[in-house]
């Protein structure tokens, strides 16, 4: 499926299914990625049971009980990311939960603050109250290994610089006993400080994990061993977490560009591979 | 032509993003200077981004408003230790900069024991899996034994592979890691997958982003 060699021109049909031209590639794969945005295409989801689990983990947790949200994404993975943070802000405060946010990316501290003050409207979440927004925070080792033994020192001040230790929503809160549920939202490995460093220190402890679809499969040897008590993948992910809570948003509507640009890479793979066979078949 | 300025100067961020975003997508035809020009604003951007971050987000918060608002002047002692970094560009006295570079080692050493620790030994303790479960009335979970039985073979065929240390003689130890190899053949494949799902998401991220944010042509 490479660019046409310039040295050698394919001779007959089943070699110049081999070499077609990328740009003509491309071109089917903005058509079957743009078509569904004019001319939607609603396509039945079946929830992962990855998924499943997260949103179980976050809804067996009592009304008024902490959670702890790090966005540690960029505008790079914004496509999958967002929605996530989006999906398990909804939850949790569709579970009134108090919600504490922050991020080891000073984008994703941007972002997740956008995101978490237009869900605060519609949820009617107070900020201070309710919710806080601890912004960015550099170096993870040691912003865990604080988190696990003082809360409120660690995160003395939220991202405009304002004491957090008479907030209400930081109420009774001291270490990571406190804490209910976590959930990280990354394009990275960090999974892996979390679980290292805070996940054992509180055995009830609900460890969510919201990584790109690239990084997924590497995960769900922890979801087995229940180290990660769920894991929304990707997009698609986010679609079905959409789904669970009853709303429609940017992982619903890619699904069906996502779904048809699939179905297009399948079919080329084929026709590389039937190529391939046929010219080998002749050859020999 | 008065409306499509008006609409420029309202949302010029929206405009920024979607000429980067078409400048950088020319490469799909070829390599070409307008995709050359969008490359370099988005390197100078990252940079310049870095700077503002380090000091607006790290030393400002960190350095500054402790030391000169708050009268902390022991962090002062920490910044000059971090500064002994630089004194690796000195023939003379690069031997002070390892001694940040130990301290660092040090902590990050007894870090990744604790982390390996904790992350390592549940998945042992876990591996250990009966192979005749049972459900509870006691009868037999056929599911779950299955899982368990698939998880096994996997787990000991996988290993079987890496037996580097001694000529694999033994046809049985053979077939086992050519299972074995099959086994990951299928996790790489399965990591392939969910990555063409990644690029896809960012692709069609993009398109929304050009046909909705910008072009507002599809809700």
């Amino acid at each position: 499926m490479a660019m046409t060699p310039k040295t050698s021109k394919p001779r007959d049909l089943w070699e110049r299914l081999q070499a077609i031209d990328r740009r003509v590639l491309y071109t089917l794969l903005l058509v079957v990625i743009t078509l569904p945005l004019f001319k939607p295409i609603r396509l039945p989801m079946v929830t992962m049971p990855s998924t499943q689990k997260l949103y179980q983990a976050i809804e067996s947790v009592p009304q008024g009980g902490f959670a702890i949200v790090s966005a540690t994404w960029s505008g790079g993975t914004r496509a999958e990311n967002m929605p996530q943070t989006e999906a398990i802000l909804r939850h949790l405060m569709k579970r009134r939960l108090r919600v504490a946010i922050f991020s080891f990316d000073q984008q994703g501290s941007q972002f997740s603050y956008n995101i978490a003050s237009r869900l605060a409207k519609e949820y009617g979440y107070e900020y201070g109250k309710d919710w806080v927004h601890w912004g960015y925070r550099p170096i993870v080792g040691v912003v865990l290994k604080s988190l696990v033994r003082d809360i409120p020192s660690t995160f003395a001040t939220d991202r405009d610089g304002k004491p957090t230790r008479d907030m209400p929503v930081m109420k009774g809160i001291k270490d990571i006993k406190n804490v209910d549920v976590i959930v990280e939202i990354a394009a990275s490995g960090i999974y892996m400080d979390w679980i290292g460093l805070v996940v054992g220190a509180n055995p009830n402890l609900k460890f969510g994990f919201c990584p790109t679809a690239v990084m997924a499969p590497e995960t769900y040897p922890y979801m087995d061993s229940g180290q990660i008590v769920g894991i929304m993948e990707g997009m698609r992910g986010a679609a079905e977490y959409e789904k669970l809570v009853n709303t429609t948003g940017l992982a619903t509507k890619g699904m069906g560009s996502i779904s048809l640009a699939h179905v297009l890479i399948m079919v080329l793979i084929i026709i590389g591979n039937l190529g391939y066979l046929a010219t080998r078949a002749r050859g020999s | 032509m008065d409306a499509v300025w008006q609409d420029i100067l309202s949302r010029p961020g929206i405009y920024a993003g979607a000429i980067c975003t078409i400048g950088l997508m020319t490469l799909i035809y070829r390599e070409n200077a307008f995709y050359r020009f969008f490359e370099h604003v988005f390197i100078g951007l990252a940079a310049g981004f870095s700077i503002v971050v380090l000091i607006k987000e790290i030393l400002d918060p960190f350095l500054y408003q402790p030391v000169f608002k708050k009268g902390e002047w022991y962090w002062t002692f920490v910044f000059m230790f971090g500064l002994l970094f630089y004194f690796i560009h000195s023939r003379k006295y690069n031997w002070l900069s390892r001694l940040p570079i130990g301290f660092l080692m040090g902590f990050s050493a007894g870090q990744a024991f604790q982390g390996f620790a904790n992350t390592y030994l549940p998945q042992l303790a876990k591996s250990f899996r009966p192979l005749y479960v049972t459900a509870s009335d006691g009868s037999l979970d056929m599911a779950q034994s299955i899982n368990n039985l698939i998880f096994m073979i996997v787990l000991v065929t996988v290993m079987s592979y890496f037996f580097f240390s001694f000529e694999q003689k033994s046809k049985a130890i053979r077939n086992s890691a050519q299972f074995g190899r099959w086994v990951m053949m299928v996790a790489f494949g399965a990591i392939f997958g969910t990555t063409i799902m990644a690029r896809m998401a960012l692709l069609f991220d993009r398109m929304y982003f050009i046909f909705s944010d910008w072009l507002k042509l599809v809700q």
